[in-house]
Parts: C-alpha cells; sequence; structure tokens
C-alpha cells in the first residue's frame, strides 16, 4: 500500500526486492543508478526508498544527499553488498546522513519486510541500523 | 902467437913436401897434407884449419873446385887455389866457389906467403863484416818484433779504448768521470742524453757541481765532493749518492750514483768514477703507486660498507675491512686466510663453489657482479648480504674486490612486506568475490522465501525450498568470513584496556584447554588503551588458543599468552604495513606440531586448513587476521615444523588525545 522507490542496479537483487515489496502489496518504482533514481523521486511521492548505497561513483550517498536535502522527511533503508571498499564505512555513513535503517546484502525475507513496515510505520525520526550478520 | 893452420891438398907428392916445407919455414902449421878430395874433406872436417891450399886437379873423384864447393866458399874455410894451368871453364867454376887466393904454378914462396897472408886477412874481414851483418840481422829482426809488438798492444790500446768507449756508450747508466778539482773529465752519450745535450763537447770540461747541480744544493755538494778527494775513500756516505741533476732544459732529473775514487799509481785521489741511474720514472711511479695505495688505504678502512678482498689465486680472504670482519663476527685479522666456504651457509647454491661461478663471470664479462648471498658468522648464525664482485690489481696482485652489505634485516622486512601486500591483495579479491556472491545470493535466498510463503508449508516443495533456503544461508554465512579477512566489519570502538581484555579470555581459554596442557600468561599491565571490539579481539585470543591447542594434540604441551608493550619504527612498521607508533605487542606461543615455511606463508588465506575435511572451515585465522587489520593492526606467524608455533599481534595503542577523548 506504500509507494516506494527501489534504486539498485543489480537487476537480479532488484527484482528480488521489488517482489518482496510486491507481495505485501507495496507499490514499487525501480530506478538502475543514482540519477535515474533522482528523476524518478521527483516524479512523484515516494513513502520509502530503498536503494543501495555502494553503486557507481558513490552515486548512493549522494543520491541520498539530494533527497533529503528535497525531502527532509524522506524515508531511506539503505542497503550494501558487503564487498568491494569501505561497505562499512559506507553504511555508517549511509547511518548518519539520515538512512532510518541499513541492510547487508544478502537480506533475509523476514528481516526485509519487518524493517519495511517498521520504518513505514514510523515518521523519519531518529535512524536504526539494522542488525548486520555477525562478524 | 898463434899459428894459422893450413891444410894442403895436393896429389903430387913432391910438390906437396915442398909446399909444406915452404910453409913450415913461413911460421905456418901445416896440419895436414891430402892427396884426395875425401881425404881432405876428412882432414878439414876433423882439424879446423884456417886456411887450404887446394890444388884444382887432383886424384880422386873429386878436384879442388869440388872440395871447395863443399867446405863452403866464403862462409866455411878459405881456399886458395893451386894450378898449373886452367882452362876458361875451369876458372869459371873455380871463381864461383869465391876462393880467397889463386896461385899459379910455380910460384914463389914470396907470392905463396903474400896470397896466404891477404887471404887470412881478407877472410877475417869477411867474417867480421859477416858477424856484423849477422848482428845487424838479429838487431834488425829484434827491431821488427819489437815493432810488431808495439803496433799490436797500441793496437790493443786502441782496441780496448773503443770496447770501452762502446761499453760506456752502450750502457744504460750514466758514466760521469770527475776530476780532481770537480770537473767533467769524461761522459757517456747515455750520461749526456740524460742531461739533454746531443754530445759531449758542451758538457766536458766544465764544473760539475756548478753546471750540472741544482743551485740549492751546489755548497753542500762541494763540500762532499771535497772531503771526497781529501779522504781517499769514499765511505759509505759518498759511495751511494742520489741527486737531482740539471738537464738543459733546466728542469731536474734524479739520478742514483755509485761513486768510487780514481786514483793513480801512488795512490793520490785524481779523481772520481760515477756511474748513475736516472731514477726519476721509478721514483714518480712509486710515488704515484704510493699515493693511489694510500689512498685505497684511506678508503678502504673508511667506507662503512665492508670491502673484502680475495685473492684470485687462493681464494681466500688477502684482506678484509672493519665493518665487513664486524658483519661476520670476525676481527679483520681472523678472517684472513679463510675462504669463502668458512663465511657462506654452504647450502647450495651459496657455496664456494657458486661464489666461484660468480667470480668466473665477473673474470669473462669484465664487469662486475651483483647478487644475494646466504652468509654465515663467525657464530654459525646465518645472514643476508648483499654482494658486488669486481676483479682489480691491488698492490700488483690480482684480486676479486667485493663490497657486501648486510641485508638480512631487510630482506626480512621485504618478506613481511610481500606477506602483508598478498593478504591485502587476497583480501581485495576475497571482497570482490563476496560481493558478487552476496548479489547473487540475494535472489537465490529470498525469492525462494517468497515461494515458501506461498506454497503449503509442509508440501515436498516447501521441504526442498527450505534446504535452498538453508543452504543459501549458510553460503552467506561464509561470504561473510569471506569478507571479515580483508577488512572486518569495524565492530565497536571503545578504548579497551587489553590487559584486561587478554585476562577474560584466559579465564575462558582455561575451560578449554585439556589438563595436558600448561598456559603460561605474562601480562604487562601498563600498556595503555587500545581501541578496538571487545567481543572481536577476544575471539581472535579464542581462536588463537584453540589452534594452539589443535597443534599440541593429545601430547602434552605448553602455550604462553604474552601481552607487552613495543614501538614500531618507521621501516618495521612499513614492513607490516601499519603506521610506526606504539604498539600493544600479544603473543601466543605453543609446543605444538608447528608448521613450515610453505604453510606459515598461507596460513591466514580464507579456506586454507591444515586440518583434515571436514574438521575445519579454514576461516578461524583468517578471521583473526580480518580483525587485527580491521584494528590497524598486524599479525605475523613464526614456526618451525615440530618446534611449535608463536603468533604475534600488533595492536595500536590509542594516541594519548583519543584516550583522552573518548574517556571524557
Amino acid at each position: 500500500m506504500a509507494n516506494i522507490l527501489l534504486v539498485e542496479d543489480e537487476p537480479l537483487v532488484s527484482e528480488t526486492l521489488a517482489s518482496a515489496m510486491k507481495s505485501k502489496g507495496h507499490v514499487v518504482v525501480t530506478a538502475g543508478n543514482g540519477v535515474e533514481g533522482l528523476k524518478r523521486f521527483a516524479e512523484q511521492r515516494f513513502d520509502l526508498v530503498v536503494t543501495d548505497i555502494i553503486m557507481p561513483d558513490k552515486e548512493g550517498i549522494e543520491m541520498i544527499l539530494e533527497m533529503r536535502r528535497h525531502k527532509p522527511d524522506t524515508r531511506i533503508i539503505a542497503i550494501s553488498g558487503g564487498g568491494r571498499t569501505g561497505n562499512v564505512e559506507f553504511l555508517k555513513m549511509a547511518g548518519s546522513l539520515g538512512a532510518m535503517a541499513t541492510l547487508k546484502k544478502p537480506i533475509r525475507l523476514a528481516e526485509f519486510l519487518s524493517v519495511l513496515n517498521d520504518c513505514l510505520g514510523r515518521p523519519n525520526g531518529a535512524p536504526k541500523t539494522a542488525s548486520g550478520q555477525a562478524g | 902467437m898463434k899459428m894459422n893452420k893450413v891444410i894442403v891438398v895436393e896429389d903430387e907428392r913432391i910438390v906437396a913436401l915442398h909446399m909444406k916445407q915452404q910453409l913450415l919455414k913461413l911460421g905456418y902449421d901445416v896440419v895436414a897434407v891430402a892427396a884426395t878430395g875425401e881425404k881432405a874433406l876428412k882432414a878439414i872436417a876433423e882439424l879446423h884449419p884456417d886456411i887450404v891450399l887446394m890444388d884444382i886437379h887432383i886424384e880422386g873423384d873429386m878436384d879442388g873446385i869440388e872440395v871447395a864447393s863443399r867446405i863452403g866458399g866464403s862462409q866455411g874455410t878459405p881456399v886458395i887455389y893451386l894450378s898449373a894451368y886452367s882452362e876458361e871453364s875451369t876458372l869459371e867454376r873455380a871463381r864461383a866457389t869465391k876462393p880467397y887466393g889463386y896461385l899459379v904454378k910455380p910460384f914463389s914462396e914470396r907470392e905463396l906467403h903474400a896470397t896466404i897472408q891477404m887471404a887470412l886477412e881478407r877472410y877475417r874481414g869477411d867474417q867480421a863484416l859477416r858477424a856484423a851483418e849477422r848482428r845487424l840481422e838479429k838487431l834488425n829482426q829484434q827491431l821488427q818484433v819489437e815493432i810488431a809488438e808495439r803496433a799490436k798492444s797500441e793496437h790493443e790500446v786502441l782496441r780496448e779504448r773503443d770496447t770501452a768507449q762502446r761499453y760506456m756508450n752502450v750502457a744504460g747508466v750514466v758514466i760521469l768521470v770527475l776530476n780532481q778539482d770537480g770537473t767533467i773529465g769524461l761522459i757517456n752519450n747515455h750520461g749526456c742524453r740524460i742531461l739533454g745535450y746531443a754530445d759531449s763537447h758542451e758538457i766536458v770540461g766544465k764544473s760539475w757541481i756548478d753546471c750540472f747541480i741544482p743551485e740549492r744544493m751546489r755548497e753542500p755538494m762541494h763540500e762532499s765532493y771535497r772531503r771526497l778527494m781529501d779522504s781517499g775513500d769514499a765511505g759509505v756516505e759518498l759511495e751511494f749518492y742520489t741527486n737531482p741533476v740539471l738537464t738543459k732544459s733546466g728542469a731536474e732529473r734524479i739520478v742514483a750514483w755509485h761513486n768510487s775514487l780514481l786514483k793513480d799509481d801512488n795512490g793520490r785521489v785524481t779523481g772520481c768514477l760515477s756511474s748513475g741511474d736516472d731514477i726519476t720514472e721509478r721514483l714518480r711511479v712509486e710515488e704515484s703507486l704510493r699515493s693511489s695505495e694510500e689512498r685505497f688505504r684511506s678508503i678502504f678502512s673508511a667506507v662503512s660498507e665492508g670491502i673484502l678482498i680475495v685473492d684470485a689465486a687462493t681464494g681466500t680472504f688477502a684482506e678484509v675491512n672493519e665493518p665487513a670482519a664486524a658483519m661476520y663476527g670476525y676481527t679483520p685479522g681472523e678472517m684472513v686466510g679463510l675462504d669463502i666456504n668458512a663465511i657462506s651457509s654452504e647450502e647450495s647454491p651459496y657455496t664456494q663453489t657458486d661464489a666461484l661461478r660468480w667470480i668466473e663471470r665477473a673474470a669473462t664479462t669484465g664487469q662486475s657482479q651483483q647478487f644475494d648471498w646466504h652468509g654465515k658468522r663467525k657464530d654459525g648464525s646465518l645472514i643476508w648480504v648483499e654482494v658486488s664482485i669486481r676483479f682489480a690489481f691491488i698492490s700488483g696482485r690480482k684480486v676479486v674486490l667485493s663490497i657486501v652489505r648486510d641485508v638480512t634485516e631487510r630482506r626480512a622486512m621485504e618478506a613481511q612486506l610481500r606477506q602483508a601486500l598478498k593478504m591485502e591483495a587476497i583480501g581485495t579479491l576475497a571482497g570482490s568475490v563476496a560481493h558478487e556472491l552476496n548479489n547473487l545470493l540475494q535472489p537465490i535466498l529470498m525469492m525462494t522465501e517468497l515461494v515458501l510463503t506461498e506454497i503449503p508449508e509442509e508440501s515436498t516443495h516447501a521441504v526442498h525450498l527450505r534446504r535452498v533456503v538453508d543452504a543459501g544461508g549458510k553460503a552467506a554465512e561464509i561470504v561473510q568470513r569471506i569478507l571479515a579477512f580483508g577488512r572486518a566489519d569495524e565492530g565497536s570502538h571503545a578504548l579497551l584496556d587489553m590487559a584486561f581484555v587478554v585476562r577474560e579470555a584466559i579465564s575462558f581459554i582455561r575451560t578449554i584447554l585439556p589438563s595436558s596442557i600448561t598456559l603460561r600468561v605474562e601480562i604487562d599491565d601498563g600498556i595503555g588503551m587500545i581501541q578496538g571490539d571487545k567481543t572481536q579481539l577476544t575471539q581472535v585470543l579464542i581462536n588463537l588458543a584453540t589452534n594452539a591447542r589443535d597443534a599440541i594434540g593429545a601430547n602434552v604441551g605448553t602455550v604462553w599468552v604474552q601481552l607487552s608493550k613495543v614501538t614500531l619504527a618507521a621501516e618495521a612498521a612499513a614492513a607490516y604495513a601499519v603506521k610506526p607508533g606504539d604498539y600493544a605487542l600479544l603473543k601466543v606461543r605453543d609446543t605444538g606440531a608447528g608448521m613450515d615455511k610453505a604453510t606459515a606463508e598461507r596460513i591466514f588465506e580464507p579456506f586454507f586448513t591444515t586440518k583434515g575435511v571436514g574438521k575445519g572451515t579454514g576461516l578461524g585465522l583468517s578471521v583473526t587476521h580480518g580483525i587485527v587489520a580491521g584494528h590497524g593492526g598486524a599479525i605475523q606467524v613464526d614456526s618451525t615444523p615440530r618446534q611449535g608455533a608463536t603468533f604475534v599481534i600488533y595492536l595500536p595503542i590509542a594516541a594519548p588525545e583519543v584516550t583522552a577523548a573518548l574517556t571524557r
């Protein structure tokens, strides 16, 4: 029932997450990168943005900043691939930039849906970091 | 008065007798009368008459002329012929025998006497003349001989003089003769050349000292020369003397002289004969050799690099400088005579034979060779040295000059750095793989989970799909661990008292160690705080303790855990790929099975395990590595098979400002 913008550059991952969200009746708009994401974001109102933060050229972070500038109360969930460089830093950064939750791939269905509900259920208050997998 | 002996040769007896009477009356001594030639000859030979009166025509085979010819004419006994009558031819013959008289019969007593007297007179005269002639002849011969000898000796003298001259001029030394007054009596060609003159005419006669000795030396040399002339004995100091001489151009050359005095027959000194060697060049060469030797020496002793000089012939050390000797734990003196084997590890390719191959390469290519060498110190410990060798001539000897630098530490650090970089590379690779896998696990897991929500829980499909999800979940866990290897999940950043963390971990570790293993703990309390995640660090300690336990296995053994503080300087820190500064040093040592070099190099790699299949994922140490790296530290292992292993961990100690800030 919510309008959700999903920004994710990996097609399979995008499809998977979209399917999960759609299975709960949400409307999902997808974008393949930060630029596209911002375009979509400008076109309509979204209840939630789910975005990968490690996309080419740090787009994820910049996109978040843009969106928060536009609409400071945007709900954002940040996800990451858990690989490449500085994954952990990015998640933290995302958290400090206003993501309400951060999730590490591969995200489990139950957890995903739970975090989704939790975030939709509250206004964009203090960000709550999700539990990543234990190290 | 001596009577003249006469022999009469007459065949007519009466005549002979008559003559004999006459002769006796005249006062002659008639010693014989012969009728025949033979008898006459015999009588003459025996009686040696002063004169012979010879009748030409006598009995027998010989006539008077024949006899006369046999008794020698003017050299032998004088003969006076007696003849009654003769033909011209007979007279011819008679004249040929050079008689001293001729009497024709009949002749008077007066004629006989006169003829004999005249003949004797003449004979005597002739004798005298002949004697005089003979004397003259003899004198003449003597004169000839004398002349010949004089000519010969003059010739010899000339020849000797020529030879001497030649020797003098051929000699490669200066030959100089000085007169009593110091003027030059003689100088050979070589001498002229040395002095720069074409020949001796500009030299002979001049004062040696005043013209050919540099001004500054003239006075002392005059004195020396005077002493020499007066002393009559060259003496040791003047016999061999070296001094500079002035050449025509004004340049100086150094000549080494041997001086000997010339004396006359009375033993008086007449001058001095000197032979001299121009040693200017030799001195120059010696000087340059000496100064280059000096330069070499000062470089040899002063450099900080080690220099070893190997005698090319014997393959042993001829000279070693202080730094080189110190490198090997010897004194320079101790190293002389040692061969290359003595300071090599002697394991291929670091044996004398290998060294000789390098030397040969230097010899054939003429270029210096550089290589690393595994050397051995006096105490047997091994070092790594960087060697540079080349051939050189030192002090006239062909030697191998080698410069060595101790690179043991550098190599160790390089090895560590390589290891650190390798780990980092693996980490990066792992991270990249993990990322891909995570993306792929997303649909595998979540899509399957979605399907599960749409089908009956108990259905076979559901059962199967749950398996898929399980497997996917496990795969995700594994991928997480891989990621933990590189730069770990930083966890929290609390300030920790490492001593406290270790003590807590120890109390847990005691519970997992069997009684056969002794646990020894040494904890330094004053280290300071580190910034990190307590859970993760505890995990590290437990991981290491577990590995130590497994390495000891069923045997009796010991595990040490040590905590202290250490400072890593720039070089050492760089080798570990960490920043320089203070570090908490955590050591976990066991007396277990240990591992070889190859294993040790790979022990932190993910999935690398020495345990059997199913007994370990090989991720424990890789995770530990990741945690340590995530804390900005470094981990290292040191092990020898059968002699246990020591894991060493460096964790950066929080800077005082940070400590201060975080404790506010």
